[in-house]
Parts: C-alpha cells; sequence; structure tokens
C-alpha cells in the first residue's frame, strides 16, 4: 500500500492498515525506513493525544493478567476508550524465532472490538530499537487510541528505557517478605507513579498487605525532595480484586496531570532525551563505519584491559586518530 | 554374574553382528530393549511369582480372565442426532457388539446448548448432539438399558448429561440400580491434554467426587469414573508417563472422594482405568501388567482398603488414533489388529478398535464393521482367549513390566513432590511434560528413527492406492436445525417456574460446598432445563476456566540437531528475515470447541525453532476473533489445526472475517483431519494449503515458505 493510503486508513482506525503501518516501522529493511518515516511524518499532527502507560514486572509477576482485567475493567468504565497495547515477549527458542503466546492471557480483551494489542518478538524494543515502540506509539495514537499500553519486561535496564516513553509507568511486583523490599524500593519512586502488588490473594494475601505497609513507610522517609510519592496499590490480577480502584485512579492521574501541563513537559523533556539518543546512536554507528575504526577500537580496548592506560584516556587517543604504539 | 551359556549366547551373537557391542534399542520411554532376555534378568529384577486374580494381579484382575468370557467389544460411537447414533447403535448391537460407548459432539462437551454462537460449527460433528433429556430418550430409544452395558465420554458438562440419562432411563422404566456402564468423569486429564473441561479445576474434582458419592449410593452397577491414559498417549506421552499420569488422577480421585466422607471401599471397586494401546507391542502389554501392580500397591500403600477387591485395576482400551495413517490408510487395519492383540494379552476387560479412516474422517459403516470385526475374529478365530496371561513368567515380558513400573514410578515421585496432580496442573508440569515428549515423538518420525509404513517409509506409488474411501459426512446445518427446533419445541412445552425454582435450587446447591449437585441437577433436567442452562448456572458460581500458558521451546531443536531438512529451512527464514526486514510469522489456531491443540503446539514449537515469529491464539475462538488476532499482529500466515470436523462451517467464515477486516493478503493453510472430499472445497473458499497429519514440519515449513515467495 501506498503510505498516503496506508496514512488515510490508519487515521480511519482500520486494523490492517494499522498492523501494516507498525511492521513498515518495526522493518530492518533499509527501503521500509524511508517509507516508515514518511508516514511517521504525516501522522505526527494527529499524535500526542493518548494516555500512555507503561507497565513492567519480573517474568511471572503476572503483567498479562493485569492488563487483561485492567482493560476490561477501563473499558467497562470508560466507554470512549480505545485501548491499544504494545507487548514483547521474551521467548526465544533459536534460530532467532519465537513463539508468542501473550494473546492467550488476554483472551477477553483481544476480542474486544475496541482493543488493539500488538505483541512483538523479544528484541522488539531492546537495546538500539526503542525507537520503534516510540514510533509505533505515535501511530496508535494518529489512529484515534487514547489509552496505550506498553508492556515490558522488567530486569532493570527496560524499565528505565520505557519510563522515558510513557506518562507514567506502573511496576508490578510480587508480595515479598524481609529485606528483599529493602533493594526494591530503592530508585522505584523516581521511576515509576504506580506501584502495584499482585497476587494478594489466598495464601499471598498477607505477605502482599506487609509488602504494601512496609513500602509505604520506606517512602515515606523519602519524601523529603517534595516530589510526588508513587501511590502503591494491592491487587489479584487473577480474581479481579483492587482493579477498580487502580482503573480509577489511573484514569484520574491521567487528567490531573494533563490539566497541569505536567504531561507536557514530560514529553518535551522525552523528546529532548529521545533526539539525543538518537543523535548518540547515529554518531556511534558513523564512527564505526568510517576508516579503520572499528579496528583501532579494539586495540585501544586491548590496551586498556592489559592496564597500559585509563578508559578516558584510550578514549581522547581514538577520537585524536592515533594508533596504540606497537 | 552370566552364566557359561550366556556369555558363549552372547560371544555368537556379536560374531552374527560383527560388532563389537551388541544393539539395544531405546524405547521413547528411555528403557533399553537388549536382543536377549534370561533367568538372570529376572533374578536381577527380584522377580516374583504371582497368579492372575491374586494379588498384585499383575497377571490379570481376574483369576479365569477370557476362559470363562472374553473381554467386551465396545465401540465408541456417536455423530450428528439423536435418531441417527440411536439407528447406528441398534445396528451394532445387530451385528454382535456388547456394548455401547457414546460420542458427543463438542459444545456438549464444553456445556453449550446447540443454538449457542460459539457452537454453530461444531454441533453434531465429532459426536451426538444432546441438548436436553428429550434427545437422551431418543438416543436410547429400544435399546434395554438395564441389560446393555452404556459408556459415555463425558468431563465438562458430566453433571448434565448424567443427569439427563439418569433421567432418561428412569422414564423408560428401568430404576437406577439396575443401569450398569461408565461414565469417564476423568477432568483431570482434560487440563493436561484434551481440553474439554468448563470449570476451575477445584470446583470441577467437587463435581467428580460428588458423582462418585452419589454412584457409591445409587448407582450400585455403575462405574463412576474412567480414569484415562488414552488422551495422554494420544498428545504425545510416551507409556511410562500415560501409566504414571493415570494412576496419579486416579489417587486424587480417591482422595477427593475420601474427602466427602466416603470409605475407600465403597467405592474404589467402581474405579475403572482406560488405555490407549500404540505400536510398541510389547510396551503396551507391560504397560496393562504393570498399570494393575502399581495400583494395587499405591493404593494400599496410602488408602489400605478392607477389601481386596478395591484395589484391584480394571480397565478399558482402545487402539491408537495417533497410530492412525492418512497415507495408506489400509495399513491402519492391520495396526489396529496389532493393537488389539496387544491389549487382550495385557488383559484388558473391554476394547474400542479404531476404525481405519478415522485419520481422514468420521467413520463410515463399512470401516466401523471391520474395526468390530477384527475383535470377532481375535475372539472366535484364534486361541487368543483359551489360556489367561500367555506372556506371564517370560524373562523379557517379566523384566520390561519391571522397568515400565520403574519409570512411571520416577514420574509419580514428580508429581507427589509438587502435592498431587491438582497443584501439578495448576502449576502447569504435566502439560508441558506431555508436550516435551510430543515434540521429541515428532522428531523421532522426521529424523526415521520411528518407520511408518506408508509415510516416512515406502510411501505408496500412484498405482499402489487402493479404492477410493467412502467416507462419512455430516450435514452440520441439517442437525443444527433440528438441535433448535427441538430446543424451542422444550422452551415452548415445559414448565418455565419449575426450570427456573430447580436451577436456582442448583445454583445454591453449588454455593454449599457439602451439597451434592447431582441429585439437584437431575430435578433440572427431570424439570427439562437444557444442558446449557445447567452449565451455565454452575458456572455463575465456579467460572469458566482458562489454562495458564506453558510453552515448550527448543525440545524439537534438541531432538533434530543438524539434519540437512531442518538446517535447511533456518537458512531459508534467515534469508526472509534479509529479504522483508522480518522473520516469517505465522499464527497457529484453532476454531470453534475443538481442543486437541497437541498437534497445534508441536507445529508451533517446530516452526519457532526454524525462525519463524509464531503467534499462538486462544483456545476455542469463533473466527473472527481469529481473524482480528491475525491482521492486529500482521502475520503472514494463518495456520488453523482441525481435527474434529469443524472445517467446511469455520473456514469459509473465517477467510470472510479476514475479507472483511481486508486482510486477503494472509495465507491461509489448514492442518489435521480433513477428508481429500473437502480439499477441493476448502481451496475453492480460498484455503491455500492443506496439510495431513503424517506430514513432517519442515515440509510444512517448505510449503509454507514456498507460498510466502509466490505471494511476494
Amino acid at each position: 500500500m501506498e503510505v498516503q493510503a496506508l496514512f488515510s486508513a490508519i487515521r480511519r482506525r482500520e486494523r490492517h492498515a494499522l498492523a501494516q503501518g507498525i511492521t513498515l516501522v518495526e522493518s530492518t529493511r533499509s527501503e521500509d525506513r524511508i517509507k516508515a518515516d514518511q508516514l511517521l511524518s504525516l501522522v505526527l499532527p494527529y499524535a500526542g493525544n493518548s494516555f500512555r502507560l507503561g507497565i513492567s514486572g519480573i517474568p511471572g509477576v503476572g503483567k498479562s493478567t493485569l492488563i487483561e482485567a485492567l482493560g476490561g475493567e477501563l473499558l467497562r468504565s470508560n466507554p470512549q476508550l480505545q485501548l491499544a497495547c504494545l507487548t514483547v515477549d521474551p521467548s526465544s527458542p533459536r534460530n532467532g524465532g519465537s513463539i508468542l503466546g501473550d494473546k492467550i492471557r488476554m483472551e477477553e480483551l483481544s476480542r474486544h472490538p475496541q482493543a488493539y494489542i500488538r505483541s512483538s518478538p523479544s528484541g522488539g524494543y531492546g537495546g538500539g530499537t526503542a525507537a520503534t515502540t516510540q514510533e509505533t506509539l505515535l501511530l496508535l495514537e494518529a489512529a484515534g487510541f487514547n489509552l496505550c499500553v506498553i508492556e515490558t519486561v522488567g530486569v532493570g535496564q527496560s524499565e528505565i528505557e520505557v519510563s522515558t516513553m510513557v506518562d507514567a509507568l506502573l511496576l508490578l511486583l510480587m508480595p515479598h517478605t524481609g529485606d528483599e523490599i529493602q533493594s526494591i524500593k530503592k530508585g522505584l519512586q523516581e521511576l515509576a507513579q504506580f506501584i502495584v502488588i499482585n497476587k494478594a490473594d489466598g495464601e499471598l494475601r498477607e505477605a502482599a498487605q506487609l509488602t504494601q505497609q512496609r513500602m509505604l513507610s520506606a517512602f515515606k522517609l523519602l519524601a523529603f525532595n517534595g516530589e510526588p510519592l508513587p501511590e502503591v496499590h494491592l491487587c489479584s490480577a487473577q480474581q479481579g480484586s483492587g482493579i477498580e480502584n487502580l482503573g480509577r485512579n489511573l484514569i484520574q492521574f491521567s487528567k490531573s496531570q494533563r490539566q497541569s501541563g505536567a504531561t507536557a513537559k514530560l514529553r518535551v523533556k522525552q523528546m529532548q532525551q529521545w533526539f539525543a539518543r538518537e543523535v548518540s546512536n547515529a554518531l556511534s554507528k558513523r564512527f564505526f563505519g568510517e576508516g579503520d575504526n572499528q579496528q583501532r577500537y579494539l586495540q585501544w580496548e586491548a590496551e586498556l584491559v592489559a592496564g597500559k592506560l585509563t578508559a578516558g584516556a584510550a578514549a581522547r587517543f581514538l577520537f585524536a586518530g592515533h594508533l596504540p604504539p606497537a | 554374574m552370566p552364566d557359561r551359556r550366556e556369555q558363549k549366547w552372547e560371544e555368537r551373537a556379536k560374531s552374527e553382528f560383527g560388532a563389537a557391542e551388541l544393539p539395544g534399542r531405546s524405547t521413547p520411554e528411555g528403557i533399553i530393549l537388549r536382543p536377549l532376555y534370561t533367568a538372570r534378568d529376572l533374578e536381577i529384577r527380584a522377580y516374583q511369582e504371582s497368579y492372575p486374580g491374586f494379588a498384585p494381579f499383575v497377571r490379570g484382575p481376574r483369576a479365569s480372565m477370557y476362559t470363562k468370557s472374553p473381554w467386551t467389544i465396545r465401540q465408541y460411537a456417536g455423530f450428528s442426532s439423536a435418531e441417527a447414533s440411536n439407528a447406528f447403535y441398534h445396528q451394532c448391537i445387530n451385528a454382535g457388539q456388547k456394548g455401547l460407548s457414546v460420542a458427543f459432539d463438542l459444545p456438549t462437551h464444553r456445556g453449550y446448548d446447540s443454538d449457542h454462537p460459539r457452537a454453530a460449527g461444531d454441533v453434531g460433528k465429532a459426536g451426538v448432539a444432546i441438548d436436553s433429556v428429550e434427545d437422551m430418550k431418543c438416543l436410547f430409544q429400544g435399546i434395554a438399558l438395564d441389560t446393555m452395558t452404556v459408556s459415555m465420554t463425558m468431563n465438562g458438562a458430566v453433571l448434565p448429561v448424567l443427569a439427563s440419562y439418569l433421567v432418561a432411563a428412569e422414564e423408560g422404566g428401568f430404576p437406577l440400580a439396575s443401569l450398569a456402564g461408565t461414565i469417564q468423569n476423568d477432568i483431570l486429564k482434560e487440563y493436561m491434554v484434551r481440553n474439554t473441561y468448563i470449570y476451575p479445576p477445584e470446583p470441577s474434582m467437587r463435581i467428580v467426587a460428588d458423582i462418585i458419592t452419589y454412584a457409591a449410593r445409587h448407582l450400585p452397577r455403575f462405574n463412576s469414573i474412567s480414569i484415562s491414559g488414552y488422551h495422554l498417549q494420544e498428545a504425545g506421552a510416551d507409556s511410562a508417563l500415560e501409566l504414571a499420569y493415570t494412576l496419579a488422577d486416579g489417587l486424587e480421585y480417591v482422595r477427593a472422594a475420601c474427602l466427602r466422607g466416603l470409605s475407600v471401599d465403597e467405592f474404589a471397586p467402581r474405579l475403572s482405568f482406560f488405555f490407549a494401546i500404540g505400536m510398541n507391542f510389547f510396551t503396551e502389554i507391560a504397560k496393562l501388567r504393570a498399570a494393575r501392580g502399581l495400583w494395587y500397591k499405591l493404593l494400599r500403600a496410602e488408602f489400605n482398603p478392607r477389601q481386596e477387591k478395591s484395589l484391584i485395576l480394571r480397565t478399558h482400551c482402545q487402539t491408537s488414533g495417533y497410530s492412525l495413517t492418512q497415507q495408506d490408510p489400509y495399513n491402519n487395519i492391520i495396526r489396529t489388529t496389532i493393537e488389539a492383540m496387544a491389549a487382550t494379552l495385557g488383559g484388558t476387560q473391554s476394547l474400542h478398535t479404531n476404525s481405519f479412516d478415522e485419520a481422514i474422517a468420521l467413520p463410515s459403516d463399512f470401516a466401523a464393521r471391520l474395526a468390530r470385526n477384527t475383535q470377532l475374529i481375535l475372539q472366535k478365530e484364534t486361541d487368543l482367549t483359551y489360556t489367561v496371561d500367555p506372556f506371564g513368567g517370560s524373562y523379557f515380558m517379566e523384566s520390561l513390566t519391571h522397568d515400565l513400573s520403574a519409570r512411571a514410578e520416577e514420574h509419580l515421585r514428580e508429581i507427589s513432590a509438587y502435592g498431587g496432580m491438582t497443584k501439578a496442573i495448576l502449576n502447569g508440569l504435566p502439560k508441558l511434560r506431555v508436550e516435551e515428549a510430543a515434540a521429541r515423538r515428532q522428531a523421532r518420525i522426521e529424523k526415521g528413527e520411528d518407520s511408518i509404513i506408508g509415510v516416512n517409509l515406502h510411501p505408496p506409488g500412484p498405482g499402489d492406492q487402493g479404492g477410493a474411501l467412502m467416507v462419512r459426512t455430516i450435514d452440520n446445518e441439517e442437525v443444527l436445525s433440528r438441535q433448535i427446533a427441538g430446543l424451542t419445541r422444550l422452551r415452548a412445552q415445559r414448565n418455565g417456574a419449575q426450570v427456573t425454582d430447580a436451577l436456582n435450587k442448583l445454583r445454591n446447591a453449588a454455593c454449599d460446598p457439602r451439597a451434592n449437585l447431582l441429585p439437584y441437577t437431575i430435578e433440572a433436567m427431570r424439570a427439562r432445563a437444557t444442558l446449557g442452562e445447567v452449565s451455565s448456572c454452575l458456572e455463575s458460581v465456579f467460572g469458566r476456566y482458562r489454562a495458564p500458558l506453558a510453552i515448550i521451546s527448543s525440545v524439537y531443536a534438541k531432538a533434530m540437531g543438524n539434519t540437512p531438512a531442518y538446517t535447511n529451512i533456518c537458512e531459508q527464514t534467515a534469508a526472509f528475515n534479509e529479504r522483508h526486514g522480518r522473520r516469517p510469522r505465522i499464527l497457529v489456531a484453532k476454531l470453534g470447541q475443538d481442543g486437541h491443540d497437541r498437534g497445534a503446539k508441536v507445529v508451533a514449537t517446530g516452526l519457532a525453532d526454524m525462525g519463524f515469529v509464531v503467534d499462538l491464539a486462544p483456545l476455542f475462538q469463533t473466527p473472527e476473533e481469529v481473524a482480528k488476532h491475525a491482521v492486529e499482529n500482521d502475520v503472514h500466515v494463518l495456520g488453523i489445526s482441525s481435527l474434529a470436523a469443524g472445517h467446511n462451517t469455520l473456514l469459509p467464515q473465517l477467510l470472510r472475517a479476514l475479507a472483511a477486516e481486508k486482510a486477503e493478503h494472509i495465507v491461509v493453510t489448514v492442518g489435521g483431519i480433513i477428508p481429500p472430499g473437502d480439499v477441493a472445497f476448502l481451496k475453492k473458499v480460498g484455503v491455500a494449503a492443506i496439510f495431513d497429519p503424517g506430514m513432517s514440519i519442515t515440509a510444512c515449513a517448505r510449503e509454507i515458505l514456498r507460498l510466502l515467495g509466490e505471494r511476494s
């Protein structure tokens, strides 16, 4: 399909067009990149009108189950909602293939006419391809989706990355006991606006409540710099408890942030970060593509590893065009 | 120490082989079959002689076995409407069949009335459609239920089905105490393989226990459960895994019934088992012998019943549907005969022999007759029935029985480490183990380690095919309109207030864990509530179960190693990635109420291992839902697996749904049991390729990539 036609169909929220647009943005072919850029420039004026929500947590914590429950609840209580969800599946057997099964955990939401769920194989937005996810968000928004959920597997780096592209980050945690909380809470209050302790049902209910209390008291101690503290929720995505309240607070948060101008400010900052990241990616790509830079890099690295100079000095010599002494 | 004679034998055998070591065949269970067994093997295994009819019953549950009366020929059948199935049953009884075994259609299994929107494509297809007592009465019209034993394969909707059978029998003048037969009522294996469950495991276990309890009090001649390994083997489990998981399920049911306040002796004699008999002839004989020995041992250790008959495992067997091939289908007659022999040499109490055309379609009358005759010939023309446990004392058979028991006990230990089968299932482990075994089995076939004549060895040439098969076709539309008319009539004629009242009482009973649900269901069915009404009433309390997702990976890759066919596909998917900027992407899905997902899972894991991006769809989807999924993820290919005859209704709907989404570019393929007569129709509506069940995954992958190459 031609880019212009694709754009018009996306604006009409035709699923096949949106799907092909996302494929275009995700493609690794350089011809596709040109078309993707054309498409993005067309959609840009229509993008930006959604609440962008990141959901992160370790494998097995119940992210998909939460999205299934939360998405269903939000669609019930907000009839105007158009919900899109991007998920990444970490399974990657070998030979580059993978099995994506997250729609199995989001069965009800998947079939909802106002929901669009797109799963990507791993690597979808790990490392260098985070840009793909950000671009996909723009397409979804241009298609009229006003709640965009990005699910990501939390293993440290990816929470930070996803937090630079969303309006709010929801961290999903397991009920913990004892000292584990101490290590978890560090840095969380800066990153996440919502901390949700899942599986607060059955045998784990008490552990979950305890986790919530400890987390809240730990945050109070940290509340000296005036930054807003994350909300801490309990829920059972499996049984549906705590979901209604969480949904209400999320919508509330989205409205108040937008009205106060906080969202706009945050997005300006994110755009700058995105630009800086693109530039530094491009710079390094260009540098390594030129002359014998790749080879000299490895040579200086060897010098560094051999303990002959510091990393800073090695970098300066590398950029000055020197070769290591033979 | 081997004695002199054995050493001499070994030297001579080695010289005949011209090798330093004698070969040993490694079975899928991980047992090495050696070329010779001697008295020493029995010694090593501390073999103890025993007698049929005596503990531990390895040699048979009864002393006289077939010398008094042969096993019961019990053919599983049912299709279309209750009238059509009833006519077929009469025909079977006249031809010498001694017991009936009812196959229900998938909507009935899943608790949907025939007029439910999710039921449409499956009504009357893989079994008979039953919506109410009226259908049940029609199904058994003219059959003496006090003399004919009736087995019913029903698990999910077991309450309304059993209740309507009991009401139909009573209204036909047969008192409950006179009814003899079996209800499958084995829900645990549904969560592992067959997927025709409705509610979550815990309330389902309560239903099982309610039925066992009721039967213990009111149905003295009725087997209240048939603990089934059959479907495990069909889904890919090896014989040790099948054996272990079946017995572990059995233990769990005994525990559940004891928790309901029954003593083990009140119901254990009415427990029955059901095993598959595949092509590993000796292993399958050993499996039945091992099953009896292990059950005796396990039950005695945990429950210590007072009566000896509580410790005896009685079983039904069915020849393996998995072993049947679509290619060269007449070979299936031979396979079934061999399997039937293994079942009887292992001492089964009743047997179903498959029709040779089952890998292609629903059994035709002709094929069903041959299947029944297979057993009649074994009983009447051979000397199989004159001696009890002919393999007893065989060095080889006794050793194999011992080794298989030992393997099964390892699996049993793993399950008890999880705290029993219900907990293990909630954890997803058993399903995973079965799927791993299935992927390994597929790889053994594709590498030629397991030979299948007509498939991976000596495929038939163009002139080698026998005459065209006469397959049975079901006019789904006709059955559907008959059922809908029946439901309309029923709803018009019944006393609505009485139905509502009975359903309210049932709902209250469901909320009270001490209540037994069967009597309440009987009252509801007697008032002419429908199967769907009862099921949804219970669902409102228990919820509908969704299986946790467990995906195996790399099992196929590991087993395939670096065979050329496999490496070639990996290279092709990598090249595709270069050319198209992404990997070939396929959505593997099932449509309708067909829950047999072993094939779909094996294909999914195989393709992923070869570099495809594979999306898996939830089970029990409508064509529209699958189309939405495929479109949103922008897949290149939709691979539909169809094993329950719904394809002619569901695939045209799927293609229409894709067109409505403007996604005609998605290549639609279908695999599974597709009668040759349907191929032209499916191609006409737009299916690009049809894969038969014997096709290797590498061959499917190659064809998919070729189709994609054509399109781009």
